[in-house]
């Protein structure tokens, strides 16, 4: 049992670092790509929301990167950690392997490039005068609570997603969607007093809201945003590990590609 | 854990000493085929239906039968990669059954070396064991210089010495063979020959799977012979062969017999 367990976690590691590494000789461009993405949608953001409906300033920038940094985060990880365990079967239809393993390899590279972007993220923000503080010690307490979450969720999502197709569409869906509505170009105040807490159930929003309090604002994240994220990613983690024991033999049998 | 009548008659003596590692139980598995909720076809197909046998400690057990017969189902059962319907596989679960496969999950970015590492840890071993083993993969598999460069740099014959070189290193409890292998050009193909008679010499226990008789005569000492996903023969290789063909080629049994008689005036 513990023998298996060092051998899981050996492949996870050694799978992500050798992702990331065929990545990032995949493409000329390599690491500066993950920094690229956030910075257009960033530029495209300000354009629209910042320049025409004038919101312009150094602050909106940090406040547009904060939020599309942490969205890149939770898209890719939902997206590619969904999509794992089909795109996988082979290997796992002639090995034996939990069917967690490579969910989780997708999502520890998504947050490899998450971490490296949010570095540079945290620099960028000290050009536009919003210095790292006290606060900034809480960051990583966020990070692990937020990757509990995305975790869960995708473990549950790769396991449907491999036998409905359909899925992977409707998440999708479902992803633009929560881009709107997520906080990412507007800032919480905008929202009506009443309409708050509906909003803040939005884990996506919530979390968005967590990093900004910690590098905009120089306040300490809501405990209760905190806790509230960390319950549901508890939770579904557990239904997500319990249903990949449940399926472990049924998928292989189960989905022929 | 063996009733008196399922123990086959003609077993060597050397087998009859040794000690089950493996029995298998009235087998049963069944692909279901209800796709799509909306055409909803009850199409189960009972790929085994009642399949029952005994792996012995460090012997040789040829399971043959024709396409389609149900080999390779068994064989994902045997590793844990398919749960039967019904009857039992009765193993103790610390030993450690691996199907032989090539070049399973190989990223073609990666180096030879980083491939090794990463495809012996899905064969079960550990990094450590891989780092140390890593010399002899790279003497077997004769890449020289390309042991360090991307795989997708590799011709196929040397992208198959390199799966090759390091699935014979991990050593599993029971090894699984779906067929012999042999790869690459003439020269590497005798090698990897020579590698697997010396599987077949060692301790090791191995179940190969083939739809050639010779090929089972020839590897090894016990034979389960499966037709439609049933056990029809358990026992001497060369009865088992013998009531195959029999079975499916009569018109080649004369032939089988003088080659049996021969191989058996030899040793």
């Amino acid at each position: 049992m513990i023998s298996n367990f060092s051998r899981y976690r050996d492949i996870v590691l050694y799978r992500t670092w050798a992702e990331l590494k065929a990545e990032s000789q995949q493409n000329y461009l390599g690491y500066v790509w993950f920094l690229l993405q956030p910075m257009i949608t960033t530029a495209i953001l300000y354009v629209v929301f910042g320049v025409l409906w004038s919101n312009r300033g150094g602050e909106y920038v940090v406040f547009l990167l904060t939020g599309m940094v942490v969205w890149q985060w939770f898209e890719s990880c939902i997206n590619s950690g969904m999509g794992a365990i089909k795109a996988k079967l082979h290997i796992m239809k002639e090995i034996p392997l939990p069917k967690y393993l490579f969910p989780l390899v997708h999502i520890f590279a998504d947050t490899w490039r998450f971490l490296f972007v949010f570095v540079v993220l945290i620099g960028f923000a000290s050009i536009f005068k919003f210095y790292p503080n006290w606060n900034y010690f809480y960051l990583p307490l966020l990070i692990v609570i937020h990757l509990t979450f995305i975790i869960g969720i995708a473990l549950i999502l790769s396991v449907a997603s491999a036998y409905l197709n359909d899925l992977t569409t409707i998440v999708q869906s479902m992803l633009r969607i929560l881009f709107f509505i997520s906080g990412i170009f507007f800032s919480i105040d905008k929202i009506p007093a009443e309409l708050i807490p509906w909003f803040l159930a939005n884990p996506a929003a919530a979390m968005i809201h967590n990093y900004r309090s910690v590098i905009i604002d120089n306040t300490a994240p809501s405990l209760y945003l905190m806790g509230y994220i960390l319950a549901l990613g508890l939770t579904l983690c557990c239904i997500g590990f319990y249903i990949c024991k449940h399926f472990d033999q049924k998928i292989t049998k189960d989905i022929s590609l | 854990m063996i009733t008196s009548e399922e123990t086959p008659k003609n077993l060597d003596i050397t087998t009859k000493e040794k000690e089950v590692v493996l029995s298998v139980r009235n087998l049963g598995l069944c692909y279901r085929r209800d796709k799509n909720i909306f055409t909803k076809t009850s199409g189960n197909f009972w790929a085994l239906k009642d399949v029952s046998f005994d792996l012995y400690k460090g012997e040789k057990l040829g399971i043959i039968g024709r396409n389609g017969c149900g080999k390779s189902t068994l064989m994902k059962i045997l590793t844990g990669i398919f749960c039967q319907d019904k009857g039992q596989v009765i193993v103790d679960k610390k030993l450690h059954i691996q199907l032989l496969s090539l070049g399973v999950g190989f990223e073609r970015s990666l180096s030879g070396r980083e491939n090794a590492i990463l495809n012996g840890m899905l064969f079960g071993k550990t990094r450590k064991y891989m780092l140390k083993r890593l010399h002899e993969i790279r003497e077997f598999s004769e890449l020289g210089e390309f042991f360090d460069a991307p795989v997708k740099t590799y011709s196929s014959g040397m992208v198959s010495r390199l799966a090759f070189s390091v699935a014979i290193v991990a050593e599993p409890d029971i090894l699984l063979l779906d067929e012999m292998l042999g790869v690459g050009d003439a020269h590497f193909a005798e090698k990897s020959r020579r590698a697997m008679n010396e599987k077949f010499s060692s301790e090791q226990t191995v179940i190969l799977i083939s739809h050639d008789p010779y090929t089972i005569i020839n590897m090894c000492n016990r034979a389960v012979w499966i037709e439609n996903g049933e056990t029809r023969a358990e026992g001497n290789v060369f009865d088992v062969s013998e009531q195959y063909i029999a079975a499916i080629t009569p018109e080649n049994l004369e032939t089988y017999k003088r080659t049996v008689a021969a191989m058996r005036g030899e040793s």
